[in-house]
């Protein structure tokens, strides 16, 4: 054994005699697997499924004529081609196409504000109630759902 | 009875940067680390001593490595040496230690216009020429040495612990006996 190693032994069983008791533990509770920690665990996975199955859905678009639930369906547009200030109160803004009215007809300054079911009330368009709507707005059967 | 599979966390422990033993058991319960940390301390400490040179370092070396264990229990009790995950980290942590201290003595060396550099303010342990000498060293030589003659660690488990090979970790100790030797030899001489 070379004189280094020897050294190096001695160096080490002096390290030893030091008194080096641990200190004692704080009060931490080991983190355990409970069946109430998994529910997160299980919950967390299928809310990204389900947001990202509505995201897709949402941005394929369905088409109004073949779905039932949107024959039902009345979108409040606002069908007047001049400037209003309905624009103005249109939360949120929607990309896409405007939805044109039953007849066909072009509407430039028509935007969906918000899909409705045939049992539900209009109350609010943005920050605008129905009654201060202009005379130009109508409900409309849709043309063309969107989620929104 | 089989072994079971390795989970995705003990298969990344595994590529390399920990380099974690195959063999997994059941030996220690999760609710068992009070008694893997009474029983390991004091050598992970003197691990750590050797690497760094203070005993007040080492011990919040220690404990780092240690409260680091304890995040993880829940994966490492199942492991056959969770201790050897510990030393892995320990010797992580006094390297960078005394990389972080070189940089602060150059910095108070500049300061204080070298002779009014701070020293360590606190008794050697032993051998103070040779604790010195070893920290000197590469860090993988140190680390070899340390684990081999201060932890006392089969050459087997010094090659886990650094995730290289046995005939590496040999030429390791060859080269750092050798280079320590040599320190030392300086030292005497100046003396």
């Amino acid at each position: 054994m070379s004189d280094v190693e020897q050294r190096l032994l001695r160096a080490a069983r002096e390290l030893r005699e030091l008194d080096l008791a641990p200190p004692p533990l704080p009060g931490i509770a080991l983190p355990t697997r409970t069946p109430t920690s998994r529910v997160p665990a299980l919950v967390v996975p299928a809310l990204v499924l389900l947001g990202g199955l509505a995201v897709m859905a949402g941005a394929l678009g369905r088409d109004v004529g073949t779905d039932p639930v949107a024959e039902q369906a009345i979108a409040v547009v606002v069908t007047s081609a001049a400037p209003t200030p309905v624009d103005a109160v249109v939360h949120p803004p929607i990309e896409g196409e405007p939805v044109g009215d039953p007849a066909g007809r072009a509407a430039p300054a028509v935007r969906p504000v918000r899909v409705l079911t045939a049992h539900e009330e209009v109350v609010m368009i943005g920050s605008l109630a129905p009654s201060r709507l202009p005379a130009a707005a109508e409900p409309v059967t849709v043309t063309s759902l969107r989620r929104f | 009875m089989g072994v079971p599979r390795d989970g995705w966390l003990v298969r990344v422990l595994h590529m390399g940067f920990f380099a974690l033993p195959r063999e997994r058991a059941v030996g220690l319960s999760i609710g068992e680390f009070d008694g893997f940390y009474e029983a390991h301390y004091a050598s992970v400490v003197r691990l750590a001593y050797s690497l760094c040179g203070s005993v007040q370092i080492a011990e919040e070396l220690a404990q780092e490595a240690f409260v680091a264990a304890h995040g993880r229990w829940a994966h490492l009790h199942g492991f056959d040496r969770p201790d050897l995950w510990v030393r892995r980290v320990v010797i992580n942590r006094s390297i960078s230690f005394r990389r972080r201290e070189a940089t602060e003595r150059r910095a108070l060396e500049q300061l204080h216009d070298r002779d009014g550099a701070a020293g360590p303010d606190e008794p050697p342990v032993g051998d103070a020429e040779l604790w010195a000498a070893l920290r000197e060293l590469s860090p993988r030589q140190a680390e070899a040495l340390a684990l081999f003659y201060v932890e006392d660690q089969p050459l087997s488990e010094v090659a886990k612990i650094l995730g290289l090979g046995e005939e590496t970790v040999k030429t390791h100790l060859k080269r750092g006996r050798a280079a320590l030797a040599a320190k030392l030899a300086t030292s005497r001489v100046q003396r």
